[in-house]
């Protein structure tokens, strides 16, 4: 190896890095697209004449100094020349894929589902018994009044009376969910554990709801009001907690994975069921700031209901149909 | 799993981590991994920034609280929930694997296999930042990312990413100029040249191509000696108009090119 000529090596292969780094440069800034044919093919032209520099110079010993270079050069337009783009594929990931995952990852979902509901019963069983409860398992913005005084002033104006305050209502609870589907999956993270414990105490205050207003006689107004928004609501929040299991699976039970590499392969199929899950939640946020706050007279309660039964049934018509038949499944 | 060809594996030199990914084309090349002082300084300022845009959000709602006092609590429920959910998510996406803070740092999230992450890994790591910042001052990301070789914090972890430190480097030259030049060819500096050892000639590329990073002190004091070592063993005396970093830039030319031209005339 006497024969090589650092000198000679960066005069000659110099300009090539020089106009690399350019290019990089400008892909960096504005993104590949911002790149013309000819200056692609330039990039990857030059590409992989630096990688050979870079084998070579390792080959040689050269100077830390030309190999870094080299490496930050060849590291910087590999990510570009290898790059995957990922903008064409929503329509695909909702309408095919994202259905096509739900169904093979369904007894997460169910098992979410019987978590919450287990709560939710709990919930019930607990008020209905010991009415004394009521301080521990209902949300607080519901202790205040009972369902009966609250079904005579909502249905004295027919709900949503004030315009700016159910915008901003709904832009409330619109984000509100998000965030819980967001920590029941995260909480995902902690073997599962914390996303069951958030699905099941989740599940209380909505059973204590619903026994509270059928104690006082007033059933119809409550799932009128619940489930129109309920349905696509639990429903993501079911799956974004299923996604946080699947989490919880690849730590607890990696098979003869290592524990990582589970945690890594479970964590792409969870990330793309929340992601799937978030136009639901965006259904769910504007039914809930605009169906669900009108009450009688303004609107019928069966109407409702009959409203809450097409949503939902539109919406597990997606879940369990879309995409079905094709390559793949 | 699908990228089988792609292996990667981690190095140490000294306290500096390094990931190697193998490219298709079977070009080794390294990864320098951020350290978590870096990250926390990155982080620190994109609260700032996170807090700047909360802030502008609340300025335009109280701007719009006399139009409409709905519209204006949605501008705040929207800003708190944009800002800390998706800035970072977006911004890496957007920004190719990097926030403002990470840019300001220039840190940079990338995938393990090198490569700037998909909208989805961008997301995955960013959710996952809730359980790694608890309990609120990244306590579980922070144990997390000691314990893992490559530094990464469970959101890291789940998404397949880690965060990697850009150090943008000029193209190193070895030209000679100026003043250099017409000394390095002449015939008895050439003939001098002929003596200088492999090592000798390793110290003056060395030297030179690291000679804009040194502090000028410094670089004159290195130049000045590996000069006086040079005249002293060739025999080779320096002018005196000639300054000793010309000089060693000289010998080195000459070097090289009485090198090149020896190996042309021995390899018939």
């Amino acid at each position: 190896m006497e024969g090589f000529d650092v000198q000679r090596f960066i005069r000659e292969r110099r300009p090539g890095w020089v106009d690399l780094a350019e290019l990089i440069e400008r892909a960096e800034q504005g993104g590949a697209s911002s790149l013309s044919l000819e200056d692609a093919r330039q990039l990857g032209h030059l590409y992989r004449r630096a990688s050979t520099d870079l084998t070579r110079a390792r080959r040689e010993l050269v100077d830390a100094a030309i190999v870094d270079h080299l490496n930050d050069l060849v590291s910087r337009s590999y990510a570009h020349v290898h790059q995957r783009t990922d903008h064409h594929r929503v329509r695909r990931f909702l309408l095919r894929d994202f259905p096509r995952l739900y169904r093979r990852e369904w007894r997460a979902h169910v098992m979410a589902m019987l978590l919450f509901f287990v709560g939710a019963g709990i919930g019930a069983a607990v008020l209905t018994f010991d009415a004394s409860s009521r301080a521990v398992v209902m949300p607080e913005q519901h202790q205040g009044q009972s369902p009966a005084e609250r079904v005579a002033r909502e249905e004295q104006t027919g709900g949503l009376d004030d315009g700016d305050a159910a915008a901003s209502f709904s832009s409330f609870l619109f984000t509100h969910n998000i965030q819980v589907t967001f920590l029941v999956f995260a909480a995902g993270l902690t073997a599962g554990v914390g996303s069951a414990a958030l699905l099941f105490t989740n599940g209380v205050p909505l059973g204590a709801l619903a026994a509270q207003y059928h104690q006082d006689g007033e059933g119809l107004f409550f799932w009128a009001w619940i489930l129109p928004h309920g349905i696509p609501e639990l429903t993501a929040i079911f799956i974004a907690g299923g996604a946080g299991l699947i989490l919880g699976r690849g730590i607890l039970f990696p098979g003869r994975r290592r524990r990582r590499d589970a945690l890594v392969h479970e964590g792409s199929i969870a990330a793309k069921l929340v992601l799937g899950a978030m136009p639901i939640l965006v259904l769910a946020g504007l039914i809930e700031g605009t169906i669900s706050q009108m009450h009688e007279p303004t609107i019928s309660y069966l109407l409702k209901l009959a409203f809450a039964l097409v949503a939902g049934g539109a919406l597990y018509g997606y879940l369990l149909f879309a995409g079905r038949g094709g390559d793949g499944e | 799993m699908k990228r089988s060809g792609q292996e990667h594996t981690a190095s140490w030199e000294g306290d500096r981590v390094r990931l190697v990914i193998a490219t298709p084309e079977n070009v080794r090349f390294e990864l320098d991994v951020a350290a978590l002082p870096s990250r926390a300084i990155a982080w620190l300022i994109d609260l700032v920034v996170m807090a700047g845009l909360l802030g502008t959000g609340t300025t335009i709602a109280q701007f719009l609280e006399p139009l409409s006092r709905g519209l204006s609590a949605t501008v705040v429920t929207v800003a708190a929930f944009g800002v800390q959910w998706w800035y970072g998510a977006l911004c890496e996406f957007f920004f190719k694997g990097q926030t403002l803070g990470k840019r300001a740092i220039g840190l940079r999230v990338v995938t393990l296999d090198g490569r700037p992450l998909t909208f989805s890994q961008a997301v995955t790591r960013n959710l996952c930042r809730v359980i790694d910042l608890l309990p609120g001052t990244y306590l579980v990301g922070g144990v997390v990312a000691l314990l893992d070789p490559l530094g990464r914090r469970l959101g890291d972890l789940a998404a397949r990413t880690l965060v990697v430190r850009r150090q943008t480097t000029t193209p190193p030259s070895l030209l000679a100029a100026g003043a250099a030049l017409p000394f390095a060819k002449r015939p008895e500096v050439k003939l001098c040249a002929r003596r200088v050892h492999k090592k000798e000639r390793r110290a003056m590329e060395a030297l030179t191509i690291r000679r804009h990073h040194l502090t000028p002190s410094v670089r004159g004091e290195l130049f000045s000696e590996l000069a006086t070592h040079l005249e002293r063993r060739l025999r080779c005396p320096r002018p005196a108009e000639l300054s000793p970093e010309n000089y060693v830039m000289a010998v080195m030319t000459a070097a090289s090119s009485e090198f090149s031209s020896k190996n042309r005339t021995e390899s018939p």
